[in-house]
Order: C-alpha cells, then structure tokens, then sequence
C-alpha cells in the first residue's frame, strides 16, 4: 500500500520536473527566437513595439477606370477588380513594396496591360482583364541598365505614379545609389536603359513623376534640386527650374496642361506657369488644411486629397497672373469627405486620402490607406465603400537583401571565413605535432614549455594587443611589407593565442592512445614521422577535429584583435557589425539579420560536430 | 652547451614537432609580453606612439598616475571598472555554477528527449558573444525591448518600463546575459561529472536514511570538486577579461556602458584606442596580470589535486 502511493508520487513529481525542465529550455531560448524572428520582421513595426507579425503598408497607390468597372492597385502589390458598386470581382497578390503602377488601355489585339514597378521584384507586367501575371522584369535587369556600381533601388520616394507609356517607351523613374535615374523601358524588346535628356547625379533626390493628359506635355521630374521637364520627342524645348525660383519646396507634382504644373509643399499648394515663368494662383486652402498626399485632375477640375479628405476646385485659370505675394486664390468649393471605409483601424490617418480617381459623371473614386475605397457621388456622397484584401503575412526576407547591398556583410563574412579555417588548419596541424610531442616524450624543457602553454592564457588580450600594433606598424615602416590589415597579420596572431591552448587540450587525447599503436608500427619498420602520420594522426583525427572546430569558434567570436588589426578590406563579422549600427541607427531589423546570419555558420558546425565537441570537452571533467 | 647539443640530437622528433608553435609563441606572445611589461614604464601616448619602444622613460610615473593619483584622468573611472569587474565576475561565476548545476541536476534524469533537452540548452552557449551582445543590447531596450514587453506589458510586473541600459540597472543588463550565454557550458561539465559517480554510493546512503538534500551536499558536491574547481577558474580568467558582451550592448557597439557597467577590459580598450594612451594601458595590463596570476596561483593550490587530477 504504502509503496504504491510512494510509486505513484514519485511518477507524478517526475512528470513535473519533466515539464518545468521543458519550460526552463523554452525560456532559455526566447532571446534567440526574437533574434531571428525581427530578423524578418519590419523596422517600423520593431520600433513602435507590435510584437506580432505585421503586414505590407497597402494605401491604394492606383485607381483606374475599366469598362465595367475599377482597377485598384495597392503598395503591397495587391490588384483588386471591382465592379461599378465596389464589389469585388477579382484579385492579384504580387508580394511587392512600395508599388507604383501604369494602366496600358486595350489595343487590337492585346487587352489591357497594367504595369507594377516595385522595390523588391522590379518591373512586372500583368494582364488587366485576367488579373495575372504575364511577365516579370528583375531588378537585376534593370540594374544593368546602370552597370556594375547598382546598390538599392527606391521607388518609395516618389509620390504619386513613378511610370508613364509614351510612344512606344514606358518611362519608370527611381532613385538608386542616391540619384534619380528616368530608365526607358521597351516593352517590344525587354530593354532597359537611362532614359536620355534626364539629368543625373546633381538632380539630388527624387520626388515626383508627372505628365500631363495633353498631346504636347513634356514628362517632368522633381527633384530636390528642381525641376526638370524632358519632350521624348524633342517637339517642345526642355526646361530646367531650379528649386531656388519656386516659392516653396514642392514634394508632389502634377502636369495639368503643356505649361502649367501643379505643386505642393505640406499643407500649401500653388499653380506654376512655364510660360510666364511664375507662380500662377495659390489654391485658398484654410488654416489647419492637412497635408496634401494625392492630386487628381478631370477636364476644368482639380482634386486634392489630404490627411483629413479629399476637396475638389475648378481648374479656372485667373485672367491675370498672381503678384508675388500671391494674393490671387482659387477657393475651394467643393467639400467630399472621406467616410472611413470600415471599422479596421481607429488610427487618424484612416482617413488619409491617398488615390483619387475623378469620374466623367461628377464624383470620384478615393483610395486611402489599409486598401480602403470610397465611390463619391456628384455631390460628395458617399455611395459605395469597400477594401480591398488584406495583404498575407509576410516575411522580411529584404533584411537579408539589405546586408548584402547595402552593408558588405558578404565581404565580412568571407574575411571571417579566410581567417578563421586558416586559423583553425594551423591549430589542427601545429597543435597535433606539439601535443604528441608533449603527451609522448620525455625530453629536457618540456615542463617549462607546459607551463608557458598556461601562462598564455592567463596574459590579458590587451596586454598582447598593445605591443603587437606597434609592432606591426614599425615592421611595416621598417621593411616595407604591411602587416596590420592583411588576413596573415591577424591569422599569425590567432595562431600564436590558440595554438598553445590546442596543444593543451590535444595533448590528453594523445595520452590515451596506447602505446602499442606506435610500438607496432616501429616493428613493422616505420619511422617516428612515419608512424607519427600514418598512425597516430588517423588515431586521434576525431580530437584533433574537434580542437579544430572549437579554434573555429572561439576565433569566430573574437572582436578585441580584430577590431585593431584589420582595416576595410579585410573586416572580419564583428568588427563590421560593430561599425555599420553606427551608420544604421536603430535599424533593429538589420542589425537581428546581421546577428543571425553571423550565428548560423558556427551553429551548423557545432551541430554536425556536436558529438566530438562534447565528448572532447568533458573528457577532463570525467578523468579518473 | 655539449648537453644541450646532445639534448637536441636525442629529441630530434619532439623539438622538431615543437619548433613552429615554439618560434610562434616567443614571437608574437613572449616579445609582445615584455614589450608590454618594458611599455608600462614609458610615455608612449599619441604623438610619441611611433616611436615605440624609444619613447621617454617615464619609470614608475603611469603606475603611480594609476594608483595613487585620484585626480589623473587616467583614474576617472577606473575604480568604477574594476569595481563592476570584481562584482561581474563573482556573480557570473556563482550564478553559471549554481544555474549549471540545477539545471544538469535536472537533466541527469531519465526522460523522453532527454538528448533533445540537452542539445537544445546548449544553444545559447554557441552563440557568438558579440552577438549575445547586441542581442541583448536590443532586448534590454525601454521602449522597444522584448524584456520590458515581457514584464511590463504582458505581466504588470512594472507599472512604467524601467531603463535597463543606463544607471544602476546596467549591471545586471551586463551579468544576466552572460550567465544566459556561459550556464549551459556549466550544465555540460557538470552533468559528465555526475554521470561517472556511481549509482552504488546513492543507495548506500539512502540506506543509512540520508534525504536527497543531504546526499546532494554530502556526496555529489564534494565528488564533483574537480568539475567545479576547474569551472570556476576558467569563470575566473574568462570573465574578468570579459569585452565583447559589454562592448556590443551599449549604443549598438558604438556607447559607453557608463558607471555601472564599464568593465577593465572596455575602460584599457577605450583608454588605449581611443585615448591612444598606451604607456598606462600597459602599466594596467601588467597590474592586472599580476593580479591575475596570483589569483590563479592560489586558487592552484588550494585546489591542486583536484586541478592536476592526481
């Protein structure tokens, strides 16, 4: 009786020490999962502490008209089809960000194409009536365009559509590498290439794209240094304005007609006429207007969309050009608001207007952010409201992409790898001979040398690190050969820290070898070199591997050396780790990418290697 | 000179295997050291760094700056290094040995996946320390770190999210991480040393009625000597030159860990490369060696059976 209750306590208290050992190792290994996870979780959504997966930003970027019914295009790449009451009909996922897009109208023959111009996939072409993907061109293709120096592209900084057909060329303008490039796109043949007349490097950065609905409008890039208006086909003359003339610093445009450009700066918005060459009317907006996000136009009226809603005004050119205080206004009559389209997001900037589409009929169509749509009728009414679907969750795989483009990450983690094998192959081989040589003869100094093996590792690292800089900068000086900065300076130094540490822990593996190994192989007629790599080496190849793998990773993780002796070609990981978050401020997803990546090598070798390394390890720990 | 020449000819194999890692270690461990040592007493600071080892003989001058000087700006924050050092060590050291020990406690028993347990434990021990670091780094921070989601979001632990990373707090943002990262080393050793104690000597004891409490600090504790010996003298060296966790936590890599997490190691690597003071660095070097190697000569033999395994 007794025993029993006792069998069963014992069984019960197990199973708890079971599970609280179980919940103990998930615990332990929280800080590595939110490692790798905000390796591929967006920076924004790190910083403002959302702990759960997000989703693309999907405000609708794009609205067309179709024949029975609307295309709308959202950032996150979603194609969404409606029909004339906003349900919807179709839907296209194409994973993309920042997305901008080009509706290109049925001819004979081909139906509708709409092209997407993204971040991450480049340019993308899709059929408009099906909804599916035709073809897509990889930003690889469009780098070349540009040659070999292609980092990043944006084209998120540019509001409003960054693509225009014209002819037979389709214009896409996008920053990269920090200049804006205007890239001329030949549907017929697939080509890219920098679209000429555009201006380059000094335009500084890209901020707008625009072409007037007229048959003689030139296509005009903002940038922060101006504007700049190009006639593909040379019939009107280029025109270069720079930023200084206008009386504000414009963040969007839009062409009304072949001479009159409509700007923006935050809340404020103003006519330009080229012809006169001035600012031709401010639009009267109130105290408090929010900030302009999108303009639209329809024949004699102008639409603003901003944070609050979206107003409409007629586009009435004044019989006399504005004074330069701008006193000449055209007011604003026309007041739709933005209904917030459902109940997803309480945020304010829920009623951001981002797309407007201007209807023949009077009314307009308006996209805002979380793929909200709402039809307005002639009288500012809203008639018919919808979203369009969620993006799915994703992963931020771009993280990964961004090490490589825009930090060197893969010449760090090749210069860690060139430093570390070598270093591990040195150990291997130099750490084998010693430790033979001290495990298995007597000879005159071998103790002084077992104690100096010790004193090594008792030596500060700074205590070295010192000393070895200047020497290595007065060996340079004095024979002329560079030392600090290559990977044979900081490989030797590796060597000479873990070389004697090897020779320690090799030296008990080749203790319990028997002795009779080497006997036999002397009788047989074998030399002591021969015996030493015919037989002992294979013998203790699995020690000699896991000393090796562990110099591996203790020389992966080393910092302090590093960070003296190496100089930009030859940084190992965490010296460039340590130097981009200096340039790359709290970018937390980058800097937990960076730490994964730099993690995983040495973790796949433990675990291919875990046995050895363990048995190894504990081999003192259980010495009779 | 006839013995030694008959030495060598007799040795031949083992000077020869030996003579690469020989030539290795006099060239860039010995001469280092003594450069080091001869460095302390020199003026040898930013413009006089070039000439090396001709730089003005300063004697004992950076010895007494360091020792006896309060107002040196060498001194600035030195005491406050070593005192975070001496503390950081003891706490790291006790808390992977006590951590280490529950856990291969609990890991010494039969259950299903007990491999699986095991391996997964280890993983925070592979982790690079720079990465640990800046891992860390972020956890730790106020506002966006996991830690304060954790305890004050999730669990209302604390009514308004503490700072981690600045003032005293800074300390165990320092000493948990490392503990996170060295326990599982602990754990490995010390659950090889309890699986070569014989399951015989438990049973007797139970038989003399001693409670699993007793038998712990009566058997397993006193057999174990030579596993926690060896472990907390490897805590010793390696913690108190312990450099990258600190360094990558505070600023991303780019801070000062400030008053309550500065260790020896980040104050001489700041004091010498960025001060580009080398003649007190090296006179700290060598102080702190001293100090070392007498630590570790006591602690030899004090625990010289069990360190030797004789």
């Amino acid at each position: 009786m007794s025993y029993t209750s006792r069998f069963t306590s014992r069984r019960w208290s197990g199973r708890f020490l079971t599970g609280f050992t179980w919940i103990l190792v998930a615990l332990h290994l929280i800080p590595i999962a939110w490692m790798v996870y905000c390796g591929v979780k967006d920076n924004g959504e790190i910083l403002s502490g959302k702990v759960m997966p997000g989703r693309r930003q999907n405000e609708v970027m794009f609205l067309a008209r179709m024949a029975d019914g609307y295309l709308a295009g959202t950032a996150d790449g979603g194609v969404t089809r409606f029909d004339g009451n906003l349900k919807q009909v179709s839907h296209l996922e194409l994973a993309t960000f920042a997305t901008s897009f080009w509706l290109d109208a049925a001819q004979a023959g081909k139906p509708a194409t709409l092209w997407a111009l993204s971040s991450n996939r480049g340019l993308q072409e899709v059929d408009a009536e099906k909804l599916s993907l035709r073809k897509t061109y990889g930003i690889d293709r469009m780098a070349a365009a540009y040659g070999p120096a292609w980092n990043t592209l944006w084209v998120n900084e540019v509001s409003g559509s960054s693509l225009y057909h014209l002819g037979p060329v389709l214009y896409l303008a996008y920053q990269f590498q920090g200049y804006p490039g205007v890239t001329a796109f030949d549907p017929a043949t697939g080509e890219f290439k920098p679209a000429a007349g555009f201006p380059g490097k000094e335009a500084g950065l890209l901020r707008g794209f625009t072409r007037p609905d007229s048959a003689d409008g030139r296509l005009a890039v903002l940038t922060s240094q101006g504007i700049f208006l190009h006639s593909p086909d040379g019939s009107r003359p280029d025109v270069s304005l720079r930023a200084g003339r206008l009386p504000a610093v414009p963040v969007r445009i839009c062409a009304l007609d072949g001479d009159r450009l409509l700007l923006s700066a935050d809340s404020r918005a103003f006519i330009y006429d080229l012809a006169a060459d001035s600012v031709l009317t401010w639009l009267d907006r109130k105290e408090g207007a929010g900030i302009i996000t999108a303009f639209g136009r329809s024949p004699g009226r102008i639409w603003l969309g901003d944070s609050h809603g979206a107003t409409s005004l007629p586009d009435a050119t004044p019989a006399t050009p504005a004074d330069q205080a701008g006193q000449q206004r055209l007011a604003i009559e026309f007041l739709p608001r933005f209904p917030q389209a459902d109940g997803r997001s309480e945020d304010i900037t829920a009623y951001r207007v981002t797309s407007i589409l201007p209807l023949p009929e009077g009314g307009a169509l308006l996209g805002g952010p979380n793929g909200t749509l709402s039809l307005l009728d002639a009288a500012g009414e809203p008639v018919a409201e919808t979203a369009a679907p969620l993006p799915s969750l994703y992963i931020h795989w771009r993280n990964y992409l961004d090490l490589w483009r825009n930090i060197d990450f893969g010449l760090y983690l090749k210069n860690s790898f060139i430093v570390c094998i070598s270093v591990m192959l040195v150990a291997m081989i130099l750490a084998s001979m010693g430790g033979y040589a001290l495990a298995r003869f007597n000879f005159p100094g071998k103790n002084l040398f077992g104690y100096s093996v010790l004193a090594t590792q008792m030596v500060p690292g700074i205590m070295l690190l010192l000393p070895l800089y200047l020497m290595f900068i007065n060996f340079s000086r004095a024979t002329g050969l560079i030392v600090k900065g290559t990977y044979g300076g900081l490989i030797l130094t590796y060597a000479a820290y873990f070389v004697p540490f090897s020779i320690w822990i090799l030296r008990g593996f080749f203790a319990s070898l028997p002795k009779e190994l080497e006997e036999a192989a002397l009788v047989d007629g074998c030399g002591p070199l021969q015996a030493f790599f015919r037989i002992i080496i294979p013998s203790a190849l699995p020690g000699i591997i896991a000393t090796g793998v562990y110099v591996f990773l203790s020389a992966w993780d080393e910092l302090m050396f590093a960070w003296v002796l190496t100089d930009e070609k030859t940084y190992t990981i965490p010296v460039g780790i340590r130097l981009f978050v200096g340039n790359f401020q709290n970018r937390y997803d980058l800097m937990m990418a960076a730490a994964t990546v730099s993690t995983i090598p040495v973790m796949l070798l433990f675990f291919l290697m875990q046995r050895h390394i363990v048995s190894g390890l504990t081999a003192g720990a259980v010495k009779e | 000179m006839k013995k030694l020449a008959r030495a060598i000819r007799r040795n031949k194999v083992p000077y020869l295997f030996l003579l690469p890692t020989v030539v290795g270690m006099l060239l860039l461990q010995a001469l280092p050291i003594l450069q080091g040592l001869y460095l302390g007493f020199l003026h040898s600071r930013k413009e006089m760094l070039l000439a090396y080892l001709s730089a003005p003989w300063a004697g004992l001058d950076n010895f007494k700056q360091i020792l006896f000087n309060p107002s040196s700006p060498i001194r600035s924050g030195l005491w406050d290094a070593v005192r975070n050092t001496i503390l950081y060590t003891i706490l790291v050291t006790l808390g992977t040995l006590a951590t280490g020990m529950a856990m291969a406690l609990l890991v010494n028993r039969e259950f299903r996946f007990r491999a699986a347990a095991r391996t997964l434990m280890l993983f925070p021990w592979i982790v690079p320390t720079y990465v640990v670091g800046l891992l860390w780094g972020f956890l730790w921070q106020r506002d966006v770190g996991l830690v304060n989601i954790i305890l004050t979001d999730w669990l209302h632990i604390f009514s308004t999210k503490p700072t981690w990373l600045i003032g005293p707090n800074t300390l165990w943002a320092i000493v948990i991480p490392t503990i996170w990262r060295q326990w599982p080393f602990s754990m490995l050793m010390l659950l090889a040393g309890l699986q070569s104690i014989p399951k015989d000597v438990y049973e007797a004891a139970e038989i003399d009625g001693a409670n699993k409490w007793h038998s712990f600090w009566k058997i397993t504790w006193p057999l174990l000597k030579p596993v926690w010996a060896i472990l907390i003298l490897h805590g010793m060296i390696f913690n108190v030159y312990s450099f990258n966790i600190v360094i990558m936590m505070f600023g991303n890599g780019a801070g000062y860990p400030g008053k309550y997490g500065d260790l020896l190691m980040t104050d001489l690597f700041r004091n010498s490369f960025q001060m580009w003071d080398f003649g007190t660095g090296a006179a700290m070097s060598s102080l702190l060696m001293l100090a070392m190697m007498t630590l570790v000569f006591i602690w030899y033999r004090v625990f010289r059976d069990q360190l030797t395994g004789k």
